[in-house]
């Protein structure tokens, strides 16, 4: 592709840096533009997911007016949030207002950019991919604490604060259980982390099985995660029943849409990273050996990913279905006094189990005691 | 007021706020997430229901206590045709005292649904309160068989019940209570024994036994702080002493006697008792009047009267002055909630904002009853 | 710190347990309790307490319902006839107003002469087309034209009503 688009810009006779300036350009915005869409057609379904799911749970049916199935229904949604009343409170804060909505969305589409959907297919092939994601999640603690105090309103003020907290301290188990599992591969890259967990018939090679520590890594994170994106039994910066709506109570229409779509978005990342990480991204079980096309192995790749990724968003959904709320003070009791800890501990029996073994996992000892 | 102090945030909970029960309005002023003194203001809902007692007639205010605790309309009537009853010195048929103690417990049983499920969702957790929603149906769907409406029943009335049960009520009760234990089974397992709805709970708002007795508090939060008092035990009415029930008191199951846990959980063993109890009452119903002789026009005598009797939320208490004419000279309605909400201001100094809402939830307030 | 893994394996248990209970109903699209309302429509019982009918041709006009009405929904007057019998002139029914409780209904002395229907769907546009009325109107000549007028009008209340 990229071959092509210099070669048509190159028969304009322009200069080479220009050429290559304009080619950059290009290919920025055309796979943006990609993401984009994708980015926002799986935060539709996303949301129809969600109350689906709700619905199948309580004993409902959910939304089955729009559509076949209702799977129209985030159409209406989004149309209906279109044509609503732009609000901005008289007394807020009119900038970080505004700007609020703005940098949680492109916060969260921002994330999607590194990872890799498949073996040929990834925005863009980063070599701090981990790195960078962790780094540009934070800036949500920010822009929600903007739009808190931008809205001028006590709850959202509490919700701000609370998310703060909430987010700044969950970074930490996060951390501690992403960089436990990153020492094996010894790579940020997400294609190259995925690259090591090939083999083994396309899943005993995961990294979550790979020893004891990146087990409970996994469940670390997973559980940092529900925290990390406001999702109950951890929803207390928007906890409805407490502080009205959180951060977001005096956001309507599109803004608010801004909002909720990042929080779906997010969702995405967080368990596209924990299948990048741990369930062997787009490796496909069992069948990995079989020789077929190229673009047959790609399409295949992207969904095995997507379906790793839409399982944990459902046990997201599930877990959010079931449970109660925590106080915000138990949030915190439970992040640093079980989870770091936790995280803790294990990054170090990890350290330790990569330097004995040579980053030999179960499954390459069992498969060594088997052949000798 | 007293003039706010510069060092606390003054917030409004409430007459909006999703977990407020209605139209309650909490002044609250925090420090942070914790609470320095939440002060209820109350009469969004007045509607002078004792000043229009003067003006209709003794039967004619039946319709009137349906508006009382709405949830438990059943109860308020039952309390209501005591009380003139016992004015006009009526002898009730035993049918119609069979018939009203089955009401007045399925009754008891939807309110307590309510309870239950509008608490959860105070707590975070949704399912739970569609489950109670479901269950409360057939219960609605049992009184609109017999009496025509789903909430508002108006169906005890002066000297016994407005008409008889329509065929097949008993089978479908019957249905009902075998259906029902099942699904407390189930409440327990999702939401009353769940680590984080014990940890939200367990040791918050203890209402000691004393101050449980000085406040006044009645009904389920008075027992579960220890004390034994229900009126269809010590001060029978009706057909209760004939009946096998126990009385639920609060033991500190997974903390201190009289924590928000333990009224939660009251309701839930009341519910099973008064499962016990329409099952014995179905038992005991034999062929009879529904309803004693009473003219149309009641005379009752020149005197007063005061009648309480075991609502879902408490003691109900009517005290009724008649001057001998067909309406009354005065009615004073001691409300359970408005003495249950007393205590409020007390359980919510020093404690989170989060826990607040645990406490409002727990002492099942309704506001209809509060403003009359 | 047996105490601190116990916390955390009672917690884990405890949230399994929940989370068993929800994919149960999650999986099985049997336990749906929903009736997708417009199209499917549950049947009244019997006693349904729905919307206030009159048959004003065996109405006596004795005002009993106008009377026990707690919330004065009924406007009823009447006046004598020829034969000395009470006539219906007005008798409006405020739905608006009405609480349900069904009092005027036992309260009336003649067999099917006001009773509830089983109708629930009865919202209107502005709160004037909530009030039914029932009146006879005023008799405009004595005999049995008369009588013929107002079986007319009832029939097409009857109708409009529906």
């Amino acid at each position: 592709m990229t071959e092509l688009i210099s070669r048509i810009v190159g028969g304009l006779n322009t200069p080479v840096f220009l050429t290559r300036f304009l080619v950059t350009v290009l290919i920025m915005l055309v796979s943006g533009a990609i993401v984009l869409g994708i980015s926002l057609l799986y935060e539709g379904l996303a949301t129809y997911a969600e109350r689906k799911v709700a619905g199948d749970i309580q004993a409902r049916i959910g939304p089955n007016r729009v559509g076949p199935y209702g799977l129209l229904q985030f159409v209406a949604d989004g149309v209906k949030l279109l044509l609503k009343e732009d609000i901005i409170p008289f007394y807020a804060d009119k900038w970080l207002f505004i700007l609020a909505p703005y940098i949680v969305f492109t916060v969260s589409f921002a994330a999607f950019v590194p990872l890799s959907y498949s073996d040929h297919i990834a925005v863009a092939n980063l070599n701090v991919g981990v790195l960078y994601i962790i780094a540009i999640s934070s800036v949500v603690s920010m822009a929600i604490l903007m739009g808190a105090w931008g809205s001028n309103n006590k709850w959202s003020l509490f919700g701000g604060m609370r998310a703060v907290a909430q987010i700044v301290s969950y970074e930490i188990p996060i951390v501690l259980s992403l960089l436990a599992a990153i020492i094996l591969p010894a790579s940020m890259n997400m294609r190259d982390i995925i690259v090591y967990q090939g083999g083994g018939l396309g899943i005993f090679r995961w990294l979550v099985f790979n020893n004891p520590f990146t087990f409970l890594a996994f469940f670390v994170y997973f559980i940092a995660a529900i925290a990390e994106v406001n999702r109950t039994p951890f929803d207390i910066p928007e906890a409805e029943s407490e502080i009205v709506a959180g951060y977001h109570t005096e956001y309507t229409g599109m803004r608010f849409a801004f909002f909720f779509m990042a929080e779906y978005g997010d969702m995405f990342v967080v368990s596209a990273i924990a299948t990048t990480l741990f369930l062997g991204g787009w490796h496909l079980p069992f069948i990995g050996g079989i020789s077929m096309p190229l673009w047959l192995r790609d399409v295949l790749q992207v969904a095995v990913f997507f379906m790793k990724v839409f399982v944990l968003i459902y046990l997201m959904m599930w877990i959010r279905w079931t449970l109660p709320r925590l106080r915000v003070d138990q949030l915190m009791e439970l992040c640093w006094k079980y989870l770091t800890p936790i995280a803790f501990f294990n990054l170090i029996g990890a350290s330790v189990w990569v330097l004995l073994l040579h980053g030999r996992g179960i499954y390459d000892i069992i498969a060594r005691i088997i052949v000798h | 007021m007293p003039a706010a102090d510069e060092r606390f945030m003054q917030v409004n909970m409430g007459p909006q706020h999703p977990s407020t029960h209605g139209v309650l309005r909490l002044l609250v002023s925090t420090d942070g997430e914790v609470l320095r003194d939440a002060r209820p203001y109350i009469g969004y809902l007045h509607r002078s229901l004792e000043k229009i007692a003067e003006r209709v007639t003794y039967p004619q205010f039946t319709p009137f206590t349906d508006r009382l605790d709405y949830l438990a309309s059943m109860n308020c009537n039952l309390a209501y045709a005591m009380t003139v009853e016992k004015l006009l010195n009526i002898e009730i048929p035993r049918r119609a005292q069979i018939l009203r103690v089955i009401m007045a417990e399925l009754n008891r049983i939807s309110s307590h649904l309510i309870a239950f499920g509008s608490f959860s969702s105070d707590m975070g957790a949704f399912t739970p309160f569609l489950f109670g929603i479901r269950e409360r149906e057939f219960i609605n769907d049992l009184f609109e068989m017999t009496c025509g409406s789903r909430l508002t029943y108006n169906y005890i009335r002066i000297g016994g019940v407005s008409q008889d049960i329509p065929e097949g009520f008993i089978g479908k009760t019957r249905e009902f209570l075998d259906y029902f234990p099942a699904k407390i089974k189930e409440y327990n397992e999702l939401l009353s024994y769940n680590a984080i709805f014990i940890k939200r709970l367990a040791n918050i708002a203890v209402i000691s036994t004393q101050d449980a007795l000085d406040y006044g508090v009645t009904g389920p939060n008075l027992r579960a702080s220890g004390i034994p008092w229900d009126l269809r035990r010590s001060e029978p009415y009706l057909i209760y002493n004939e009946l096998d029930f126990n009385i639920p008191v609060g033991k500190g199951e997974v903390g201190t006697v009289g924590d928000a846990w333990d009224r939660y959980m009251m309701r839930i063993y009341e519910m099973e008792e008064s499962s016990r109890i329409i099952r014995q009452c179905l038992d005991m119903l034999a062929p009879g009047d529904y309803t004693a002789k009473v003219s149309k026009v009641l005379k009752p005598p020149a005197g007063e009267v005061y009648v309480r009797a075991e609502n879902p939320r408490g003691e109900l208490g009517f005290y009724l002055v008649s001057d001998g004419s067909t309406k009354p000279y005065r009615l004073k309605i001691r409300a359970p909630s408005f003495a249950n909400l007393s205590i409020i201001p007390k359980l919510a100094r020093g404690v989170m904002i989060a826990d607040l809402i645990a406490i409002i939830g727990s002492m099942d307030i309704i506001l209809p009853e509060i403003d009359r | 710190m047996a105490g601190y893994f116990k916390k955390m394996f009672t917690a884990l248990n405890s949230v399994l347990t929940g989370m068993g209970i929800t994919i149960k109903y999650g999986v099985n699209p049997k336990a749906e309790v929903t009736q997708q309302y417009p199209e499917v429509k549950r049947e009244p019982p019997d006693r349904f307490r729905g919307k206030l009918f009159v048959n004003i041709n065996i109405c006596t006009g004795c005002t009993a319902c106008a009377r026990i009405c707690p919330v004065d929904v009924i406007t009823l007057k009447t006046v004598r006839d020829e034969n000395k019998k009470l006539r219906p002139v007005i008798f409006d029914i405020n739905n608006a107003r009405c609480i349900y409780c069904g009092l005027c209904v036992e309260a009336c002395p003649v067999d099917n002469c006001l009773y509830f229907e089983k109708k629930y769907e009865f919202s209107a546009y502005t709160k004037e087309d909530l009030i039914s009325h029932f009146g006879l109107g005023e008799a405009q000549s004595p005999g049995k034209k008369a009588e013929e007028k107002t079986a007319d009008v009832t029939k097409e209340q009857k109708e409009a009503a529906q």
